[in-house]
């Protein structure tokens, strides 16, 4: 098999473009830049075109094992790249919508001066991104975890001269470190359980456990084997919640909208927040055995959907509403994921990355075309103007929303169907209802606040007359176009069905028992219960939003009596204020503290003066060469020497 | 005592680089100050006579080598830590070329210094009796004390000389004390004859209050808490070329020399000094780390990062005995893997500051060299410069163990095996120790790709970009492709039993 054996092409590539334009991209025209930086994605794109056919011939799938990564007597990882179903539709998604944005990149940011930087971080990304979907274990997919959260960091701090940015971008890279600690934890825990860290290996290990006996060796000794399990599954879905922005973690996702346009459609949109997701999916062997975590994800990501939405109703820039629906369309893939109907959550993951890409990328054609203006307070009326953005932005909104026969409808409704199913069946636990309930309203507040966002965008008056708009260039209208017919498109197409038997084989059977009338059932409800609250959110802010009277009334309100609600969802629910005041400050205090206690109180105290006295001999010598700090130096010396010496003594 | 010619063996690579040594400090009296490829060419060609001899004791004579009374012995962990010793030497000595010529060193000096230093280490790792360890330690200190000083007219560096000086001494004392208790209840120096005394049942109180001291004597050398407050000071104030080479061969040296001693004479008190170590390590990461945080100059933040990296290493030494009271000694090998992770990201990160260097004019007219040490010094340098940038960024994130480089990899090995042994919480403590490391190293990447730049009138070296070359190739190689050396590092701990 041809394609098997050049596996390695498709994050090599990128990898190439980044090392070209990132060392000798200041010495190019920019043209070649865009060139250099838009072939390796496409290339990649053929390929995993054509992995993708390969997996008719190969349902087991592609693996090119390269070389033994670590070997050593306990610890054996391999460095091998492979393709199954899942993998394959990832892909897709990475290399296709990739390259499109890459295009669309050359339009936004060719004027900048840091044009070529920006190209070469963007093709870093894409290696690292394919590099997570394509390891064949979990410490490579480590590898392009971290890797994808780099780039992250360096592309949200990427405008450096304001400094909100810089600051966005490590607020991003420190929160996902909290993930990724739990994440290392997760993968320990499975490691010791297992033994190994490949996919197929672990697969086998854990299907293998006795479920109800006890751990015989390692940290866990005596540990029920279900215990440990649990432990390493809620592990791995924390480091989900960093990387994929769900409650606690979320809170780096809106800032990281500092970052260059482009950037929030590839990167915080459409592809590296879907890496949780991807984990998900990978470790269904695992997740399928825990309804209890199960459960757990499931509550997480329907809060998180519901919290989400009620705060993007309270956001005037227009790339923060876009932001917290990307966390809250997240937390319905998560629930996806949490029913064990695998195919529901990546079918959202498919049908969000084209429709929010859309979405960004038309954002980002308004707010070139309005000088960089992303206050959609102030744009209004912008239909007139930008006829064709428009009517692309529109097309993304419905999907969004969940208007049938968009995309986004079809998507959502397999996932509510899913939920349902679970609630529904005989036995299930009572808190699955509360769920479906959970979701159902966060539709209908998708339609409303994405009814709130195309309206005060492009209908009634615009808020200054003698604007003078930006044009648009040609490869951005381009791109989203083709983003477009993806989003009208997919659901109707039968992409649903057909991710449904194509990645079939590669889940592991869901827990519940398969019960085809109320499958049917489940889905009357949530298609029905989907389309009467998406007709509510739409008419509500069609109704609130579209008669300038009514939408001043509106103003009156938030800021008269209803501003204390009002304040709470715009504030963001003052989730930012609270790790603030719990969590960075007090490491701050610790670490001040510290270094109070051994500049100004050991140094310049009496303990030190005192104990100067008895290295007299030395001090007097060294009076002018801040003796201070060298009996500092010799009295903590003592310190240890008499802890060490008087522990050894009693100790045994 | 009399020994045979064949003993000498166990000495020569260690001999080979003390003669080009000194070699070097006569070549002064002969060639003209102004050259030097004569030296260049002396102490290189010992370097590598030294590497060969220990690539042909690796892989051709194979059998350790036990010399004089078994005082010194050449087994493949010494031949480990002297090839990572005499790696780390080799790239100081090419980058401190920069030092030399800039602040009119002289070369005989500073090399001839560098490589007793350096062969003293190495004899210091194939030492299996406290005599001879206590003399390579005091020669290596010696060595350290005047290069730290070696710019005389620098009151910042004379101030670090004496600093170490006095403070060094202080702990020398408690580790010729700790010899003396231990001699006292064993009756001999050899690690050995030590092991077997204490395993006759002569385990006072005395013998632990001797291990004890000798364990501070390490510690001291390695700057774990409380031991490292000499650190700081010492790597900011002495030449960066000495404190890339301090930082990292020391610790290579002395973390080897305590494995050595631990695992030699006392492995059956590891309930005693595991225990110690545990807390030795933890307090090391938190404060080090912490202590990190706060700094704005690069140089001292790398000092502290230094003394947090110390912790990690001693994490593997601290989880021998594993939590169902087995002893595993295989654990030490982690750290010696990480040790040499280290060396190269350290060694990297240290030589680009020197190669970020510029020039400040002085009082009288004339200009003084000034490394990059802020933060400032390096805003906004990686548009002008994105090779080293980008090299510089490595290291950094290497040492705040991001993968695919060789920090990631030495971190996981050494926490997955603290876990795998039972050691969770020390392991928790670490990851969340590199996470706060982040935070640092991060700040230095932004300053470098996120800001305007402030200075930019540094004259890079270009002898120093070759080692920065060499330090980010070995960073990633051992990232990508770790498992001949954590194979060495294995085999070099399994030999020892």
């Amino acid at each position: 098999m041809e394609i098997e054996s050049s596996l390695y092409l498709i994050p090599l590539l990128p990898l190439v473009g980044f090392l070209v334009n990132g060392l000798l991209g200041n010495q190019l025209p920019k043209w070649l830049v865009a060139v250099i930086a838009c072939t390796g994605p496409f290339i990649a794109f053929l390929l995993s075109v054509q992995a993708l056919q390969a997996l008719a011939t190969h349902p087991e799938g592609l693996h090119q094992a390269m070389f033994s990564w670590i070997s050593t007597g306990t610890l054996n990882v391999p460095f091998g790249l492979q393709v199954d179903a899942l993998t394959a539709i990832m892909l897709m998604n990475v290399t296709g919508i990739g390259t499109a944005i890459h295009l669309y990149s050359y339009g936004y940011m060719h004027a900048d001066p840091s044009f070529s930087r920006f190209m070469a971080y963007l093709n870093l990304f894409l290696a690292a991104m394919l590099m997570l979907v394509m390891g064949d274990n979990l410490l490579l997919l480590f590898v392009g975890w971290e890797g994808v959260g780099l780039c992250s960091y360096l592309l949200i701090g990427f405008w450096y001269q304001d400094f909100a940015n810089v600051d966005a971008g490590r607020k991003a890279f420190i929160v996902n470190r909290i993930g990724d600690f739990a994440f290392l934890i997760g993968a320990f825990t499975l490691y010791s359980l297992t033994g190994t860290l490949e996919w197929h290996g672990m697969e086998q290990a854990v299907a293998a456990l006795d479920l109800n006996a006890m751990v015989v060796s390692g940290p866990m000794t005596g540990m029920p084997i279900m215990v440990a399990l649990m432990i390493a599954g809620l592990c791995l879905f924390g480091g989900a919640t960093g990387k994929s922005a769900q409650i606690p973690l979320y809170v780096w996702l809106p800032d990281a909208m500092a970052g260059p346009t482009p950037v929030s459609a590839l990167i915080h949109a459409a592809t590296m927040v879907t890496a949780g997701i991807y984990l998900l999916g990978r470790m269904d062997f695992l997740f399928v055995l825990l309804p209890a975590v199960m459960g757990v994800i499931a509550l997480v990501a329907a809060c998180t959907a519901l919290l989400s939405g009620l705060i993007a109703i309270a956001q005037n820039d227009i790339k923060k509403v876009l932001a917290y629906s990307t966390v809250s369309q997240l937390g319905f893939m998560f629930a996806g994921m949490a029913t064990g109907f695998f195919h529901t959550g990546l079918f959202h993951v498919v049908t969000h990355a084209f429709f929010k890409a859309l979405l960004f990328l038309g954002a980002g054609a308004v707010i070139v075309a309005m000088h960089h203006e992303q206050d959609i307070r102030k744009m209004g009326g912008l239909w007139k103007d930008l006829k064709g953005v428009s009517i692309l932005f529109i097309i993304g909104s419905l999907a969004l929303a969940g208007v049938p026969p968009f995309a986004g409808f079809y998507s959502k409704d397999a996932i509510l169907a899913a939920v349902y199913y679970q609630a529904a069946s005989p036995g299930a636990s009572p808190e699955w209802m509360v769920i479906f309930g959970m979701l159902v309203f966060t539709a209908g507040l998708t339609a409303f606040y994405t009814t709130r966002l195309v309206v005060l965008t492009f209908f009634g008056k615009p808020a200054d007359e003698h604007r003078h708009l930006h044009e648009v260039h040609w490869t951005m209208m381009a791109v989203l176009a083709f983003l477009a017919a993806l989003s009208a498109l997919a659901g109707v197409l039968g992409l649903g069905t057909w991710l449904d038997t194509f990645t079939h084989h590669v889940w592991s059977p869901p827990a519940v028992e398969v019960n085809e009338a109320l499958e049917h059932t489940a889905h009357y409800v949530a298609m029905g219960s989907s389309t009467a609250v998406v007709v509510l959110g739409i008419g509500a802010g069609l109704f609130l939003y579209l008669s300038e009277s009514r939408r001043e009334a509106l103003d009156r309100w938030t800021k008269g009596s209803g501003a204390r609600v009002y304040g709470m969802a715009s504030h963001k629910f003052f989730v930012d204020e609270f790790y603030e005041a719990f969590i960075v400050n007090p490491i701050g205090w610790l670490a001040k503290l510290l270094w109070g206690v051994v500049d100004r109180i050991v140094i310049d105290s009496g303990i030190v003066e005192g104990s100067a006295l008895s290295v007299s001999g030395f001090s007097a010598a060294l009076r002018h060469t801040q003796v201070g700090a060298v009996s500092a130096a010799t009295t903590s010396t003592l310190v240890g020497v008499i802890v060490v010496v008087l522990w050894l003594v009693l100790h045994g | 005592m009399t020994f045979t010619i064949y003993e000498l063996a166990a000495m020569q690579p260690a001999l080979l680089v003390m003669i080009a040594g000194l070699l070097a400090v006569g070549l002064d009296t002969f060639v003209p100050s102004k050259t030097r490829i004569a030296h260049a060419m002396l102490c290189g060609g010992g370097v590598i006579a030294a590497m060969a001899a220990l690539g042909s004791q690796l892989y051709y004579q194979r059998t350790a080598i036990h010399a004089f009374g078994n005082m010194l012995v050449l087994d493949d962990m010494a031949c480990f830590l002297s090839l990572a010793i005499l790696a780390a030497t080799g790239l100081v000595l090419i980058s401190s070329d920069a030092d030399t010529t800039r602040r009119n060193i002289g070369f005989g000096e500073y090399y001839g210094l560098i490589m007793i230093a350096a062969s003293a280490m190495m004899m210091l790792v194939a030492s299996n009796d406290f005599m001879t360890i206590f003399v390579n330690l005091e020669v290596l200190s010696l060595a350290l004390y005047v290069l730290t000083g070696i710019t005389r007219k620098n009151p910042r560096s004379n101030e670090a000389s004496v600093k170490y000086l006095v403070s060094g001494a202080f702990a020398t004392c408690f580790f010729l004390m700790g010899v003396a208790f231990l001699y006292g209840a064993t009756g001999t120096f050899a690690l050995s004859g030590i092991r077997e005394a204490l395993a006759l049942g002569l385990d006072s109180s005395m013998a632990r209050v001797g291990l004890g001291m000798v364990m501070v004597g390490f510690a001291f050398k390695i700057g774990a808490v409380p031991f490292h407050m000499w650190v700081p000071d010492v790597y900011e104030g002495a030449p960066t070329s000495t404190t890339a080479f301090m930082s990292v061969t020391v610790k290579a040296a002395g973390v080897g020399a305590l494995i050595r001693v631990l695992l030699i004479a006392a492995p059956m008190r590891s309930d005693l000094w595991a225990d110690l170590l545990w807390w030795m390590a933890v307090a090391t990461m938190v404060v080090g780390n912490l202590m990190a945080l706060q700094q704005t100059s690069v140089k001292r933040m790398l000092a502290f990062s230094s003394v947090a990296h110390t912790g990690y290493a001693l994490v593997a030494l601290a989880t021998m005995r594993s939590t169902d009271e087995t002893f595993v000694p295989e654990a030490a090998a982690s750290a010696l893997f990480y040790l040499l992770t280290y060396t190269f990201m350290t060694l990297g990160a240290f030589s680009f500051l020197i190669y970020m260097g510029h020039e400040l004019p002085g009082k009288d007219g004339t200009s003084e060299w000034q490394d990059a040490e802020t933060l400032s010094d390096l805003a906004g340098m990686a548009d002008r410069r994105p090779w080293a940038a980008a090299m510089m960024g490595l290291f950094l994130l290497s040492l705040g163990g991001i993968p695919p480089t060789a920090g990631f990899l030495g971190k996981f090995y050494l926490f997955a095996g603290a876990i795998e042994r039972g050691h969770v919480t020390i392991a928790v403590i670490g990851v969340m120790a590199s996470l706060v490391s982040l935070y640092y190293y991060l700040r230095v990447i932004v300053w470098m790709y996120m800001k305007e730049p402030m200075i930019a009138d540094e004259k890079p070296h270009p002898s120093v970009a070759v080692v920065i070359a060499l330090a980010g190739l070995a960073t990633l190689l051992i990232g990508v492709m770790p498992g001949a050396f954590i194979a060495a590092a294995e085999h070099s701990i399994a030999v020892l039993r």
